[in-house]
Formats: structure tokens, sequence, C-alpha cells
């Protein structure tokens, strides 16, 4: 196995003579052949770059075994293996984590060929010159094709499958490395991701981190973002926000959405209607089964539970979603109702989560004085809410 | 809640405002209180000017660390790291353990002189706080820590009014901030060099630029940001004028040693009179504590996240063993080195400080360098006067060991 760390800064040898050091190690097609294509050496002050066709690593240093050198510009669409992964971020694919780049892993078979990355602290002694401490040590490595690198001149992810392996990952493994991540990675990585993954992982993250990213998208990405968002999340932060992405993020809604968002954002967040979300999915007491999920297959996402409203959508009660597969299907929702808990916008939050707690409801509505529903509260704002408290 | 969400609608620079008061406060420490009482004590108003010059030297070495994080969401740590591979990371963090068991000793120092006050001998008050300090940092709520210091932290106002009631020469206090004059006596030069280092210290350069980069703050919030360290360096420099005044107008004038940290309390005898010792010790032992916990975690963070290690009080000790036993075996050299015998707790207190400004000169070096990168700063890199205050304050560090260093020699 060879190492990264021991060829570069090298020496370049050409007949005999040292004319520089090899600065990087390029990568043409990161995508489907990781090859080492190119060195860049560095000579008396001036950097160039050689095809390795010309060179031959020997004994810990470059022999040149061309006669001229074919002196090369360098090409920001190469990938530069110093530059751009050496002691960088990397995504691990598998760990679904941010990891560390301590070494190179490369392997000599004909072509000089990337075989993976050594996130160990054996890879740091051994850039150290300390390898004689790792004896004992387990080296921790990850292939090639397990990660995802960053290009660092734009921040974004190198996808080396077309359909990306992110899709694995559940919004909230991609949150938590939106957290972690530096600025550039952070809105890189959101441009990867197709406007309702990024929206999901957004959700998921913390109050900041969803403030820094959508203060930092393009305008054109944050209305797609932000129209997939809840509104109640939305209300939770655009206070926090600069005042030019409020603006942005208003002006971008969709006008129904706006408004609610400017009215849940008036709303303190340990009350009913700052933890709710407005727009629920209701229906009338006489529609049947068959109708209700009729009407499901239009949806993006199934509700746990459904809000029951009569003629003039003040609230009856809710039903469980689970409740609609074993009925007759001419059934009327009515008939089903099994739940009547409800509250009102200022209800707080301590009476809202004994509710939920002792009647182990999913979905709460909330009614105005005339009991027409204007929002419900999910278990996910509950426990998100929870989630936050702790961290205080 | 409302009340809040009432306030970050009206006045959003409250939503942000914090690192650089805390990191201003925090440089009020054991460190700080002992370096600040000698440097009035010893030479009364002369060295004012040196204050009033690192006020802007403070200023802008923790703007250039709050736009570095800004800018690019990452800690300065990973930046050399990412930039300068694995050889100058270590290097760099080597430097920082040198610089923060300086300062950690110093805390536990404060502590043992806070506690001698008491006539609590230093063996029991060091362990002791050891052993606290490692109990709430790891099972308590840091948070909580943060406030209770911060609250406490207002006890540095009572320097305010003792300063006042000693009735100082005002108008040549003033005269001096301005007026530099240069000694060459070694305990000057000396002292000259603490004071610097107590106020730019290696571990608040890390500290601000993590705590940006943790509070997620986005270029826009540069403005409100800039306001916060500046507003923050202000009032560590105003406090440390009137802590060198208090100690001027009371020792100085009277011609009264300063042998031992305690002796310090002097300075507060026109406010508190007989109380002025444990006033005195109060202060200490709130501002000693508080650096003892945060310093040590502050230092196991950054060198564990250098080195890709798993960091942060979040994990468990099985998850990060590295981050915890580097915890504690900071807590531990610290505390030893104050339990050695023979070495006066005031000579610990004031040497880590100017061991700190030595120190600082390879870690302003990589922030200059970084923060002169285009590339990575996309647009928001260093403007000339903040390059030549840089290179100034550099250059002002290395002068001032190497005239250390010759009037060792020529005295």
């Amino acid at each position: 196995m060879l190492y990264l760390s021991q060829m570069f800064n090298k020496n370049v040898i050409n007949q005999g003579k040292t004319i520089g050091r090899a600065r990087d190690l390029v990568v043409s097609d990161t995508l489907q052949d990781p090859v080492i294509s190119k060195i860049v050496v560095k000579s008396k002050g001036l950097e160039f770059v050689v095809p390795i066709d010309l060179m031959e690593f020997v004994n810990g240093a470059w022999i040149v075994k061309a006669k001229e050198i074919n002196k090369l510009s360098r090409d920001e669409r190469d990938f530069y293996l110093v530059e751009d992964l050496l002691d960088k971020q990397v995504i691990d694919v598998d760990g679904k984590r941010l990891v560390r780049v301590n070494d190179i892993m490369l392997k000599k078979n004909g072509e000089l060929k990337i075989e993976g990355i050594d996130i160990g602290f054996s890879g740091i002694l051994r850039r150290l010159n300390l390898d004689f401490l790792s004896t004992n040590m387990r080296t921790i490595t990850l292939p090639w094709s397990l990660i995802e690198a960053f290009d660092y001149q734009t921040g974004n992810v190198q996808l080396k499958l077309t359909q990306s392996k992110l899709n694995t990952f559940h919004p909230a493994e991609i949150a938590e490395i939106l957290e972690e991540a530096g600025t550039k990675e952070r809105v890189g990585l959101i441009n990867v991701l197709n406007a309702k993954q990024a929206a999901d992982a957004i959700e998921e993250a913390d109050e900041e981190t969803q403030s820094a990213i959508l203060e930092q998208v393009t305008s054109s990405r944050l209305k797609n973002i932000i129209n997939r968002m809840k509104s109640s999340t939305i209300a939770d932060i655009i206070d926090t926000l600069n005042p030019f992405t409020s603006r942005q993020i208003l002006k971008n809604l969709e006008q129904e959405k706006a408004k609610g968002v400017r009215k849940l954002s008036f709303f303190a967040d340990d009350e009913a209607g700052g933890l709710m979300d407005n727009f629920p999915y209701q229906e009338m007491s006489d529609k049947t089964v068959e109708e209700t999920l009729k009407n499901f297959l239009r949806k993006d996402s199934m509700p746990e539970a459904i809000i029951v409203v009569d003629s003039e959508y003040k609230l009856i009660g809710t039903v469980d979603t689970k409740d609609l597969i074993d009925v007759n299907s001419d059934t009327p929702l009515s008939d089903l109702v099994n739940n009547k808990h409800f509250v009102y916008e200022d209800t707080q939050f301590y009476h809202i989560l004994k509710l939920f707690s002792s009647y182990n409801l999913r979905l709460l509505p909330v009614v105005d004085r005339e009991k027409k529903v204007i929002g419900a509260i999910t278990i996910d704002s509950i426990l998100a809410k929870i989630e936050e408290e702790e961290e205080v | 809640m409302r009340f809040k969400k009432f306030f970050y609608r009206f006045l959003p620079i409250l939503a942000i405002l914090g690192p650089g008061i805390i990191s201003g406060s925090v440089d009020n420490d054991a460190g700080g209180i002992a370096t600040y009482s000698v440097a009035g004590a010893r030479f009364g108003y002369s060295l004012l000017w040196v204050l009033f010059l690192t006020t802007f030297a403070l200023a802008i070495t923790q703007e250039v660390g709050a736009r570095l994080g800004l800018s690019t969401g990452k800690g300065l740590a990973s930046l050399i790291r990412e930039k300068f591979g694995v050889r100058w990371t270590t290097f760099i963090m080597a430097v920082l353990l040198v610089a923060n068991i300086g300062t950690i000793a110093a805390e536990f120092a404060g502590v043992a002189a806070a506690m001698d006050v008491l006539h609590i001998d230093k063996a029991i008050s060091v362990i002791v706080a050891t052993i606290l300090v490692y109990f709430v940092v790891t099972r308590g709520s840091f948070k909580a820590l943060e406030k209770a210091f911060l609250i406490l932290s207002a006890f540095f106002f009572v320097y305010i009014i003792s300063a006042t009631l000693a009735h100082p020469d005002w108008s040549f206090a003033v005269k001096s901030l301005v007026s530099p004059a240069f000694n060459f006596n070694k305990n000057y030069i000396i002292t000259l060099i603490a004071l610097v280092g107590t106020t730019i210290t290696p571990w608040g350069q890390f500290f601000i630029q993590d705590y940006v980069v943790d509070k997620k703050l986005s270029k826009e919030d540069i403005n409100i940001e800039r306001a916060d360290v500046f507003l923050g360096s202000f009032i560590t420099n105003f406090i440390a004028f009137f802590i060198v005044v208090a100690c001027a107008a009371t020792l100085f004038t009277h011609n009264i040693p300063i042998n031992d940290a305690k002796d310090a309390a002097v300075a507060l005898m026109p406010l508190a009179g007989q109380f002025a010792s444990i006033l005195f010790a109060f202060g200490l032992l709130n501002a000693s504590l508080f650096g003892a916990a945060l310093v040590p975690v502050a230092t196991s963070y950054v060198v564990t996240e250098a080195f890709g290690l798993e960091s942060g009080l979040n994990f468990s000790f099985k998850e990060a063993p590295e981050f915890y036993g580097l915890f504690a075996c900071l807590l531990i050299i610290g505390a030893l080195l104050v339990l050695l015998p023979f070495v006066p707790l005031l000579t610990i207190l004031f040497i880590s400080q100017a061991v700190n400004a030595v120190l600082l000169i390879p870690i302003l070096t990589f922030l200059y360098i970084l923060s002169n990168d285009k590339k990575l700063l996309n647009g928001q890199a260093n403007g000339k006067l903040i390059n030549i205050i840089l290179i100034i304050t550099i250059g002002a560090i290395i002068v001032s060991s190497i005239a250390y260093g010759a009037s060792l020699f020529l005295n």
C-alpha cells in the first residue's frame, strides 16, 4: 500500500539533478476511475503540471523518464489531492457523518489509483514520521467509493455516482452533517440535494443552522426550499434572520403560506399558536372512508390523523388514519371520531404536553373561540420542542 | 419566550451579542488581575500607555478571528489544518498546549491565592478546586456556569469605585495613557510583555472563532459581531485601567511592595476598608474558577478537533476518551504546577502571562496569513489598516521579547 504522505513534497530528479519538488497529485476523472494523471511540480518558485507517464516514483523520489518535460498549466476542473482532499472533511457515506482525511491510500497496478482514505490517528503519526508509535494501532480507512468529497473552491460535493448516495441518508443524518460543516460545504451540500430533500434536512437541523442556510442559499434555491418547509419552522426563525432574507422569504412564499408564517411568528413558541402548523388536513364529517382514502392518493404524505369538521368548519374530533383500514368503506367519518381533544392558540406548552402523553395523541387540533380549526400540533413539533428545551 | 422574541424583533443585536464580550470578560482572569495589579503597584501609571495600545490590538485580533469564523464557518485549528497540513497543526497545537497549561496553572494559582486570604492551605484548595471543576464541567451545565460567571464578573466594578475613592491623579493617569515611556529595565519590560499576553491570549484567539462558528453566525452578521468584539475589548481594558489605577494610587504611592498575590487586595481598601481582602478573594476566586473550567475544556476541544478525534461535552467518556483524557490531564498538570513547593503564586500568575505573549507570535502569524487569503475569505480579507495593526502587534511582541533578553545581559 502506498500513501500520499510518502509521495508528495518529494524531490523530482531529472538526469541525476534535483530540479524541484512534487507538490500535488492530480486526478482528472474522480467519478468513474480515480487514476492519478498528472503531478504538480514546483521548481525554482514556479509551479507547473507534468503528465504522470513521464515520471516514475523510485526510492522516495520522482524520477523524470522522458527527455523533454512537457509542461502543462493548471486545469481548474481537475481534482488536486493535497489541495482538495488531504486534511479536509469528507462525507463518510457508510457511517453517514463528516470525517477528516489524515492520509490518502494509493495503489500501483500499472496505473497509480486512489484506493481510499485513512481517517485514523495512525495516519497522523505517519505524516509526522512517527510511524513507529502506531505499530499496535488499528488503522481506520474508508474505500474511495464510500466517501463524497467537497470541491474546496466552491464547496460543492463531488458526486461520484449519477444517482447520489446521499439519497440513502435520512434527513436527520444530513441535518447533522449540515450542522458540522463549514459555510461553503454547507451550501454546497444543500445545492446537490433536490428541493424536497433539502427542505426535509433543514427542518431537522437546529435553528442556528436553519438560519445560516436560508441566509446563504441563492434566491432561486431559497424559493424552492422554503415552499416545501413547514410554516411553523419558518415562523420560528424568521425573526432571527437578517431583515433582507426575511423579506425575501415572505415575498417568495406562496401567498397563503406567507400569511400563515406571518401569523404564526407572532405567537410565542411555548403556546399552541407557536407550535402548530396551519392548513392541517381536514375532512367533512359526512365523507365516507372510501372518499377520504381517494383524497389521500393526491397527497405526497399521509397525515397520522384526520381532523373531522362539520359543515360550518367547526371541529368535531379526529380519526386516526390507521382506523380507516379495517372498516366498511362507506362508513362516514363522523362514526369513527375517537378523539375530541383540542386546544386554543394561547394554551401553554405544559398543558399540551400533558394531553399528548395522557391520551397518546399524534395530532392535536388548535381552534379559535368559535371552534373553527386554525391549525394542528403534531407529535413531531412536540418532540422538537422538548429537544430544544433540553439543550438550553 | 415571548419576551425574547420581542427583543429579537426589535434589537437583532441581542441575538448575536456575546462572544466578544464573554471572551473579553474572561481575559480579566486570575492572570489578568495579578498582572494589572503588579503593573500598577510597581510602576504606577507608567505602563498605562501599553494598555491603551493593546485595546486596539485586542479589538483587531478578535475582529479578525470573528471574521474568519463568520466567513468560513470553521475554527482556527481547522483552517490551519486544511491550509498548512498536519505538521504545522501539530506545532501550533504544541504552542497552544504550553500557553494554556500556563494559563490553567495561573487560574489555580488564583484559586490558591484567594483561599489563602481565608487561611486555607493551597494543597487543599487546589485539589478541591480541581475535582470540583472536573465534575461541574463533565456533569453539570456549562451554560448555567457561563451565566453565573457573567453576573459575578460585575465584581470588577468595585475596582472603579475603589480607584475613585483612592483619589488618584486623574489628569496624570489619562496623560499616561497616551504618552509612551520605555524603560530599559528587565522588570519593566517583562511586565510590559505580561500586560500584552494577558490581554491578547492564544486561547482567546481560538475561543472567539469557535464561538462564532458554533453560533453559526454568517457574513450578514459581521457588523453586529464587530460591535460586539469592539465593545468587549473596550470593556476589558476599561476595567484593566481601573485596576492599574487603583493599585497605583494605593500600593505604588505609599511604596507598599507587592510580593504576594493577596497583597493586591490593598487596592480595594479605599472602598472596603478591612473587608478588602475578603472582597478581593471573592472576585479572584470567581474569575479563577471560571477560567479553570473554561480554558481546559476549550483546549481539549481545539486539540482533539484539529486531529479529527471525537470532541465535545455531548459525547460520553467512552465515545471521546481523548477529549476527556486531555481535559483531565490539563487540569492535573495545571494544578500540580501550583502545588510545586518554592514557586510563589504570584510568579506563576505573572510569568504565565508573559509566556502567553511570546507564544502569540506564531499564532498571530498564522492568523495574519489566513486572514489575507482572498480565496478563503471570499471578499472579506483584511484591509490595509488591519494588516498594519496586526504587523505592529506581532513586531512589538518580538521587539520587546528581544529587549527583555538583552536587558538580562546588560543590567
